[in-house]
């Protein structure tokens, strides 16, 4: 692509132990069990875009999120940020370069903290970074008034704001230290209809005059629709297509891709074809294509092998058999 | 005659801030075998109309005026224990949160037999387990739930959100209710759940002919389950039709604006349109229509008069734009 990259991966994996493994366990010479969260991902992130990623819950799109902000340190595999290895920093550098990458997390109502007040919320980043006095005050007077926060709320405390109000506080907070790169993640899935429009707006007119990158984490592929120039679909770890998000939806490569857009309800949609079964055990991961159990057009390639991501015609990228040489 | 009529029903709570004015003279009514989505977002009263219904309603609630007729009998001039007989086998109310619905004691397979020995009693059969047995993996194939015989011996922590709903669902089945209602049965699951738990829904109404309130903050949601759609918005009915009119000649001026912002799969709509401001507070709603702050067509008599319901076409809508 011509397009500048900002963020790259390179085979990132990050496993989890799915239960406690202490000293007894290992006395006792039980195998510890661990689960997949995020299973060899390659991924190009585009400079002043958002890239959406859809999927289903345990489909490892969150941890995803939170290993390229450096919330969790990869397994294996490489974190590319401007050609810096994010992956290995420590100490300082790593505290420097966290200034650039922000998250704003799912759920307003436990991401912020209920005693402090708005004001000291938002501007916290800052302060920690030895902004303070008037200089601080005047940022995060900027910051409100940037995000639709009435300055009369400046003293309040968390729980007197409705649920958009605490969702654009944690929209300040995030970008308040100036990102490049910012993970946003379900923004709005706890938000009403009415208030998720005002924010995904919000969230625009934001990208466009900081010139931010976004990664948008999403379960609503209508969601993903309005927001992402780029669409990634992911599932139990797996990335399973790539590519433009318009090009996706028109022509969905990937029987999961279909079965999701096939699975929303829309407005005017009288019939969903959802596929059979739920989303599979992760300790214990299907050996080839795991979304084999639930497909329709399964041969038994998909059973013993992985299918690899390939690309199958300009920008986009499958994961699956029908379209790879056997 | 109507399966349930509700006529100008008004609900408030008491709570330590004043009365919250929850649910403002609604009337809607749904047939024998027909399926009634009613949208809202929080604080809609939605939930609250649910628990009316069912007659759940937390001790600070009290029914101001109106009448709730199901079945050809008020149900709120029941005693306690008349109304008993009413709920499972009458009415049958799924949750919203799949892991707190069922108890966690006990196997699904003893809540599922409990359930049956109820409606057995209330028949005047005598219970047999094992024919109950039967008729409860019957059922649980009903509801396309892989292994049911494995199932049944299971504990809730064992199953998935989704096979829970399912349990719910069959359990509903078992009691054979003439009103099912279901609030946001859904919202806490994924979309290929989702969806096959809404269409399982409308295969079984065809099947068994069940009558389903279905609540939902889902406009999308409610135009796939419902033959007709209810919207509420701040305690006050707005507009009510069948799901074609509503959703492609919607009338009143919120319900244009709630299907304006939903972001669509199908269409490119290019910035989403917003409705400005927030939900009013219920507290102290507005006067006149509880919509009029946020909406783009409000004039002097929009803050003065509550608007009453007239006809448009095959619509019911709430607004002073309509009528008179």
């Amino acid at each position: 692509m011509a397009n500048d990259v900002l963020i790259r991966t390179e085979n990132l994996t990050k496993v989890f132990l799915a239960k406690n493994y202490g000293i007894i366990n290992r006395i006792l010479g039980e195998k510890p069990l661990y689960i997949k969260a995020v299973d060899d991902v390659t991924i190009e992130i585009i400079k002043g875009k958002t890239t959406a990623i859809v999927g289903e819950s345990g489909s490892g799109k969150t941890t995803l999120g939170r290993l390229l902000v450096t919330l969790e340190k990869p397994t294996s595999g490489r974190i590319y940020f401007r050609n810096v290895d994010i992956a290995k920093l420590k100490g300082g550098d790593l505290y420097n370069i966290r200034t650039k990458l922000q998250m704003v997390f799912q759920d307003p109502y436990s991401s912020l903290n209920p005693v402090m007040r708005v004001k000291d919320i938002i501007g916290e980043p800052l302060k920690n970074r030895g902004v303070k006095g008037k200089a601080l005050e005047e940022a995060v007077a900027r910051i409100m008034e940037e995000v639709g926060l009435d300055s009369s709320l400046a003293d309040r405390r968390p729980t007197e704001l409705s649920g958009g109000q605490k969702q654009r506080v944690a929209i300040a907070r995030a970008i308040i230290t100036n990102p490049e790169f910012v993970v946003l993640d379900e923004p709005t899935s706890a938000l009403d209809a009415s208030t998720q429009a005002q924010v995904l707006n919000l969230l625009i007119e934001l990208q466009v005059r900081h010139e931010l990158t976004y990664l948008l984490i999403t379960h609503n592929i209508a969601v993903a629709r309005y927001m992402g120039d780029y669409t990634m679909i992911m599932y139990m770890g797996k990335i399973f297509e790539v590519g433009e998000t318009n090009a996706i939806l028109k022509e969905p490569q990937h029987p999961y891709t279909q079965a999701l857009i096939d699975s929303l309800p829309d407005v005017g949609k009288t019939e969903l074809k959802p596929p059979s079964g739920e989303v599979g055990s992760l300790v214990n991961p299907p050996k080839g294509c795991r979304f084999y159990p639930r497909c329709p057009f399964r041969m038994d390639i998909c059973r013993e092998k992985e299918p690899p991501l390939i690309e199958i015609k300009d920008g986009i990228k499958v994961a699956c058999w029908l379209y790879a040489k056997h | 005659m109507a399966l349930l009529e509700i006529n100008n029903l008004s609900i408030v709570y008491r709570t330590p801030f004043g009365i919250v004015k929850a649910l403002d003279d609604v009337s809607l009514s749904l047939d024998k075998g027909e399926s009634l989505a009613v949208v809202g977002e929080s604080g809609s009263g939605k939930s609250t109309l649910a628990l009316a219904i069912t007659r759940l309603l937390p001790p600070n609630a009290r029914y101001v005026s109106g009448s709730i007729i199901f079945d050809g009998i008020d149900i709120l001039r029941l005693s306690e224990s008349e109304f008993r007989k009413i709920r499972g086998t009458g009415i049958f109310m799924v949750f919203q949160e799949p892991f707190t619905s069922l108890n966690p004691v006990y196997k699904v397979k003893d809540q599922l037999l409990e359930a049956l020995r109820i409606r057995y009693e209330r028949e005047g059969v005598v219970f047999d387990e094992s024919k109950a047995i039967n008729e409860i993996i019957s059922v649980l194939r009903d509801v396309r739930m892989p292994d049911p015989e494995l199932i049944i011996e299971r504990y809730p922590h064992q199953l998935s959100g989704g096979q829970i709903q399912r349990v719910m669902i069959a359990m509903g089945l078992l009691m054979r209710p003439k009103l099912y209602i279901a609030d946001e049965p859904t919202s806490a699951l994924d979309v290929t759940v989702q969806a096959q738990l809404l269409k399982l829904l409308k295969d079984l109404k065809r099947e068994y002919g069940i009558s389903i309130l279905f609540i939902t903050h889902d406009i999308a949601v409610a135009s796939v389950i419902g033959d007709r759609i209810a919207v509420l918005y701040a305690g006050q009915l707005m507009e009510l039709g069948d799901t074609k009119s509503v959703i492609y000649d919607p009338r009143h001026p919120y319900t244009k604006a709630l299907l304006n912002s939903v972001p669509r799969i199908s269409k490119y709509e290019g910035k989403l349109p917003i409705i400005g401001g927030s939900v009013p507070n219920l507290l102290n709603p507005p006067s006149g229509c509880r919509f009029y702050p946020r909406c783009p067509y409000a004039t002097d008599v929009c803050k003065k008069v509550v608007p009453k319901m007239v006809k448009v076409n095959n619509t019911y809508v709430r607004c002073h734009l309509y009528g008179q």
